[in-house]
C-alpha cells in the first residue's frame, strides 16, 4: 500500500494525468475504445486526453469532466488528476472569476475610490469659493456705484456716462441736492426752456414726470470743446431707435430713445444719423429745426447732417 | 449621467434567485451569500395581520417544520417563480443589505437577477419588482442556463452548439447555447423540492411513516443516487408511523431511493430527449461531440450524469461547482455589461 502510495507520488511529479490515465487503462487491460464507449466520447478525443494534446481538445470545462469520467472508470482519483491538469502547463482555467487575481486596477478599488471622493470634494469646494468671490465683487461694485454722489450709469454698453437729470417738480427731489446741483455751474443741468417745452409731449409737461436727458457729460472733454462745435438734439415723442456718428465716424450716441427724453449732442460735423422711426423724431442742427421727411424710407431716416 | 458617477461607488450584484437557495456573487469579491430561501415570520398577537420578520436564510430554514403558532416559516418562491411577493421582497432586502454594507456612503447597486426560462412575462415582471423595492438601482435580468453555462465556463459566444442541463431547487432547464443566444430552452418544473417529495411518498407508501422535508433532504444527500451502484449504502431515519401514530425509527438504502426518483428522473431525462429532438442538427452534433454539461444542485445527486449518459448516449460531465455556476455566471455576464454593452445578452 505504502509502495503503491510512492510509486503514485513518483508518477505525479513527472507525469501528466493523460499518461496516468494510460498507464491505468493499459493497467486495466481496456483499450481506448472501450473507454469511448463508456464515456459516449469519440476515440479522438480519448487519445487527445491521454496524449495531453490540447489542441484537439475542446475548452478545459469539458476536460475536466472527461478527466473525472475517465478516473472513474479507471479507478484513479479524479481530484489528484484535475489538481494535475490545472497544475499544468495550461493556462488556469477562465471558470472562476472569483478566485481568479485581479490585476487590472478597476474603479471599485479603495484608492481609486479614495482619489475620486478627494477631486470631487476638491471641485465642490473650488466652485464654492469661486461663487463667493464673484459674489463680493458684484456687491463692492454695486456699493460703487451707488455712492457715486446720485448718478447712475446707464448702458453698459455704451463708453459714455449717461447723467439722469430730476426735474424741479419731481416729489421726491431731494431737495439739498438740488439746491447744490443749481449753485454749481460746473454741473450741466438742463432746465426746460421756452422753446424746447413747447415741443415736448405732453407727458413731460406733466408735474413729477421724469425729464431724462442724455448728453456726453465728461467735465473734461467740455473744456476741450472747440467753440463753432455743431451741436444736434433730438426730441423723441415716440420710441425710436437713433445713431449717430461724427465726421470721425465714432459713435456718439446709440440706443433706444424713449418717448418724452431729448438727446442733446456735440461734436463735429457732418453727421451721418439713422432713425429707426424717423417720425417720432425732432431733430435741430445747430439750432435750426431738419425735416427728416424726404430721408424717411417705411419709417426709417438715414440722412447727413451738415455736409 | 449622475448614474454613472454614483456607480463608481457601488458593487453589482449577482443574484441567483433560487427557490432552495439564494446566492450572491458580488462583483471582484465572489461567492458572499449562499442561503436557503426561506423566511420566519411572526404574526402580531393582538393584529394577526401586523406581521414581522422574525428569521431569514440559514436560521429560518431551521425552524421549516418546526415552528409555534404564531410562527410561519415559508419559502416565498415556488418552482422558481415568486409565489408570495411581499416576502419575496423583504428577503432579498434583507439579503441585500446584508452583502452590500451601509447605504450612508454608498448608493444603491445594480443587480442581476437569474430568472427561469419558462417564467411568463408577469414572473419576471414580479423579480423585477421586488429586486427594485429591496434596493436596487438597476435590474438585469438573465436566464438561468444561459448563466450557468457562463458559470461553467463554457464557450458560449462560440459558433458551436453547448447544451446546459441546470437542476435546480424547484425548476431543470435544459438549453443549447451559441453565440451568446439561447437556441432552444426548455423548462420543466422538476427539481430538488420533487425529489423530496418522491422520497416522502416513497416512504410513507412503503414503511407506513411520515418524515418531514428536512430528513427527506438528508436522505437524498446521503444516501440519494440516480443509477445502481456497486456499493449500496444504508441510512438510519426516524419518522412518525401513519398506523400507531408514535416515531418510530427504520432504515432506508440507497437502492430504494433509486427506485423512489425514479419518476422525477424520468421527467429530466424527458425534458434532455425533448430539447435533443428539438435542436437544429448541426448543433446537436457539436453537442454529441463535447457533451451536456451538468450545473446546479441537482447535479450533485450521485450518478445522475452515468444516468443521462445511459439514456441519452451523450457524454455528460458535471460542472466544477455546480451549485454557484448560476451566481459565478451572473457576476461574469456583469462583467461582459461593461465590456460589450448591455444588448449582449437582454432578456425582458
Amino acid at each position: 500500500m505504502s509502495e503503491k502510495m510512492t510509486q503514485t507520488g513518483t508518477d505525479i511529479s513527472n507525469k501528466t494525468p493523460g499518461r496516468l490515465l494510460k498507464a491505468a487503462r493499459e493497467k486495466l487491460e481496456l483499450t481506448p475504445k472501450d473507454i469511448a464507449a463508456q464515456l459516449n466520447l469519440q476515440i479522438n478525443t480519448i487519445i487527445a486526453l491521454e496524449n495531453d494534446d490540447e489542441e484537439k481538445l475542446p475548452v478545459s470545462t469539458y476536460v475536466r469532466g472527461y478527466i473525472r469520467s475517465y478516473a472513474r472508470i479507471v479507478n484513479l482519483n479524479a481530484d489528484t488528476l484535475i489538481k494535475l491538469y490545472e497544475s499544468g502547463a495550461l493556462p488556469p482555467p477562465e471558470i472562476i472569476p472569483d478566485v481568479k487575481q485581479h490585476t487590472q486596477i478597476s474603479s471599485r478599488d479603495k484608492p481609486v475610490k479614495a482619489v475620486t471622493y478627494l477631486v470631487t470634494f476638491g471641485l465642490a469646494l473650488l466652485l464654492i469659493a469661486w461663487l463667493q468671490s464673484h459674489y463680493v465683487v458684484d456687491q463692492a461694485k454695486m456699493a460703487a456705484d451707488t455712492s457715486a454722489q446720485g448718478e447712475k450709469h446707464y448702458g453698459g454698453s455704451l463708453n459714455y456716462p449717461i447723467k439722469i437729470v430730476i426735474h424741479p417738480d419731481t416729489p421726491f427731489l431731494d431737495k439739498a441736492y438740488y439746491d447744490a446741483l443749481e449753485n454749481s455751474s460746473e454741473l450741466p443741468l438742463y432746465v426746460d426752456e421756452p422753446e424746447t417745452s413747447g415741443n415736448l409731449t405732453d407727458i413731460l409737461d406733466v408735474p413729477g414726470s421724469l425729464s431724462i436727458d442724455t448728453t456726453i457729460s465728461e467735465p473734461a472733454n467740455d473744456d476741450n470743446v472747440l467753440p463753432g462745435t455743431d451741436q444736434v438734439s433730438f426730441i423723441i415723442t415716440k420710441e425710436s431707435w437713433i445713431k449717430i456718428q461724427d465726421s470721425a465716424n465714432k459713435v456718439m450716441y446709440m440706443d433706444t430713445a424713449r418717448p418724452g427724453e431729448r438727446v442733446d449732442l456735440s461734436g463735429e460735423a457732418p453727421f451721418s444719423v439713422i432713425l429707426g422711426y424717423s417720425p417720432g423724431v425732432q431733430v435741430t442742427f445747430n439750432g435750426k429745426q431738419f425735416n427728416t421727411e424726404p430721408y424717411s424710407i417705411a419709417g426709417v431716416a438715414r440722412f447727413t447732417l451738415g455736409e | 449621467m449622475l448614474n454613472t458617477i454614483r456607480g463608481l461607488f457601488s458593487n453589482d450584484l449577482s443574484i441567483d434567485l433560487g427557490t432552495a437557495n439564494t446566492l450572491i456573487y458580488v462583483r471582484g469579491k465572489g461567492i458572499v451569500l449562499n442561503e436557503p430561501s426561506v423566511v420566519a415570520i411572526r404574526k402580531g398577537v393582538d393584529n394577526v395581520n401586523a406581521k414581522t420578520i422574525c428569521a431569514v436564510g440559514t436560521e429560518a430554514k431551521r425552524m421549516l417544520g418546526r415552528t409555534p403558532g404564531h410562527i410561519v416559516a415559508i419559502r416565498p418562491l415556488k418552482d422558481g417563480v415568486i409565489a408570495d411577493f411581499t416576502v419575496t421582497e423583504k428577503m432579498l432586502q434583507y439579503f441585500i443589505r446584508q452583502v452590500h454594507g451601509s447605504t450612508m456612503f454608498k448608493p444603491s447597486p445594480r443587480v442581476l437577477v437569474c430568472v427561469p426560462c419558462g417564467s411568463t412575462q408577469v414572473e419576471r415582471r414580479a423579480i423585477r419588482e421586488s429586486a427594485a423595492g429591496a434596493g436596487a438601482r438597476t435590474v438585469f435580468m438573465i436566464e438561468e442556463p444561459m448563466a450557468a453555462a457562463i458559470g461553467a465556463g463554457m464557450p458560449v459566444s462560440e459558433a458551436r452548439g453547448s447544451m446546459v442541463l441546470d437542476v435546480g431547487g424547484g425548476t431543470t432547464e435544459v438549453a443549447v447555447i451559441s453565440l451568446n443566444g439561447i437556441v432552444f430552452s426548455d423548462s420543466v418544473r422538476i427539481g430538488g423540492d420533487r425529489f423530496d417529495e418522491a422520497i416522502i411518498n416513497y416512504v410513507r407508501r412503503n414503511y407506513g411513516s411520515l418524515i418531514g422535508d428536512a430528513t427527506a433532504e438528508r436522505v437524498k444527500f446521503e444516501i440519494g443516487c440516480a443509477y445502481p451502484g456497486n456499493e449500496v449504502r444504508e441510512m438510519e431515519v426516524r419518522g412518525r408511523n401513519l398506523a400507531e401514530g408514535i416515531p418510530r425509527s427504520f432504515t432506508l438504502n440507497s437502492n430504494e431511493i433509486l427506485e423512489a426518483l425514479q419518476e422525477p428522473l424520468a421527467g429530466i431525462i424527458g425534458a434532455v430527449k425533448n430539447a435533443l429532438e428539438k435542436t437544429p442538427p448541426e448543433l446537436g452534433s457539436d453537442v454529441a461531440e463535447r457533451g451536456l454539461v451538468l450545473t446546479g444542485g441537482g447535479a450533485l445527486l450521485r450518478d445522475l450524469d452515468r444516468l443521462l449518459m445511459e439514456e441519452t448516449g451523450l457524454p455528460v460531465i458535471v460542472a466544477e461547482d455546480p451549485l454557484t455556476c448560476v451566481a459565478r455566471g451572473g457576476g461574469r455576464y456583469l462583467e461582459m455589461i461593461d465590456e460589450y454593452g448591455k444588448d449582449i445578452l437582454v432578456v425582458e
